[in-house]
């Protein structure tokens, strides 16, 4: 059940980034001949996804603004070298992910965090009865001690599992374009999701156990 | 209250879910606006500074400036090299004219009865040399396999050398040079 369940999110999640691709393939189009406002209709489009991947891995909201516009300027800069052998959104998630790399080693002994704002009013009620019965905090304090353990916890992955973790549950990529954005094989994706589970698991165990 | 507990107590978080809790951090209008704001300005500083590309391109294409450049760096890097490895190497060279050297030394090397070379040096305050050869010491070129040392001593000069090219670079070498001095009767030893 649980396979054919996934299988059936997979399919249904890759005909819509199909869709979504031969979109991006005409904007991108017209902006290669000339037409750069048609670029801003691509900012506005992946703006938010982009900043969520960047800020989850670095768990600081000023560094993801900044290498979010970064992002942009980039996949801006280089529109005409696209050729159109990936989608338009695997090519711009790469560009994120790589100048998130770039910046994390770059600034590997000055980690800041700064999180973001969490809507509590938008969490799922199950979760939030189970942890305010773990916790014995009242809803608000539970959620903000969860994001602190949670953004904690995922900083002790390694970049690449950390990766993997944050496309596939948060984002919700299939594994295969997960493989594409981070270049390996759709095998190497799911061992590193395991991995990346197991150590979470690990890291938030109060949260799960009985 | 416990029958309202006992489900909530059977029923277990899991790590997806609770990953998954991050989607609820998301920014607020206000920072998109600025966002947009500093995206804007960061495209026109962009436009203003060229890319990488265009900067290495810029680079390369001043190719007389930087071939002369790149020649003197090897040439200056050479001329080290040359003069480290001589530090190390004692070799058996014939006595050169003190005006056909860049540095103003002659050398000479002597041939031992056994076909050992030493490495003789002109005579210190020659034209050309970078300073005048103060102290010098005594080596007795002892081979290993005799036990008697040969009738000569080895004299070893330290000298400094400067030389200069014609593409300017420079490079300053201390060196020991060595001439042989003949011995009368048993005179032999090690004198530093």
């Amino acid at each position: 059940m649980e396979l054919s369940g996934s299988v059936t999110k997979s399919i249904a999640g890759d005909r819509e980034h199909v869709e979504e691709a031969d979109l991006d393939a005409v904007v991108v189009q017209r902006v290669q001949t000339g037409d750069v406002e048609a670029f801003d209709s691509l900012i506005l489009k992946y703006r938010e996804r982009l900043f969520a991947i960047i800020y989850n891995l670095t768990s600081n909201r000023e560094d993801a603004a900044d290498l979010t516009q970064d992002t942009f300027i980039k996949a801006f800069r280089a529109i005409n070298r696209f050729k159109g052998k990936s989608s338009f959104f695997t090519w711009i998630y790469r560009i994120a992910v790589n100048t998130t790399y770039t910046h994390l080693r770059r600034n590997r002994l000055r980690r800041f965090f700064s999180f973001e704002t969490i809507d509590e009013e938008l969490a799922p009620a199950e979760v939030v009865e189970l942890l305010t019965a773990k916790t014995n905090l009242p809803r608000e304090g539970a959620i903000r001690e969860l994001q602190e353990k949670l953004n904690e916890a995922l900083q002790t992955l390694s970049l690449k599992h950390r990766t993997v973790i944050i496309l596939f549950e948060i984002e919700s990529l299939s594994h295969q374009e997960i493989a594409e954005i981070m270049g390996c094989s759709v095998g190497t994706v799911r061992s590193r999701l395991h991995y990346a589970k197991q150590q979470l698991q690990a890291q938030l165990q109060p949260y799960l156990s009985n | 209250m416990q029958e309202s507990e006992s489900p909530l107590s059977k029923k277990q978080l899991t790590v997806e879910q609770l990953v998954q809790l991050k989607r609820l951090e998301k920014p607020s209008l206000d920072f998109w606006n600025g966002f947009e704001r500093e995206l804007q300005q960061k495209q026109l500083q962009a436009l203003m500074r060229p890319s990488v590309w265009a900067r290495i391109r810029a680079t390369l294409s001043a190719p007389r400036h930087s071939l002369a450049s790149l020649v003197a760096v090897i040439t200056g890097c050479a001329a080290a090299l040359v003069a480290g490895i001589s530090l190390l190497i004692v070799v058996d060279e014939n006595q050169r004219d003190p005006a056909a050297t860049s540095v103003g030394q002659s050398q000479a090397s002597a041939e031992r009865s056994d076909g050992s070379e030493m490495f003789a040096s002109a005579h210190p305050g020659e034209a050309g040399s970078g300073r005048q050869a103060d102290p010098f010491f005594v080596v007795d070129a002892l081979r290993p396999d005799e036990k008697t040392p040969e009738p000569f001593r080895t004299v070893a000069v330290p000298e400094t050398l400067v030389g200069i090219s014609d593409d300017s670079a420079y490079y300053v070498v201390n060196v020991f040079r060595t001439r042989p001095e003949q011995l009368a009767g048993e005179e032999t030893g090690l004198d530093f």
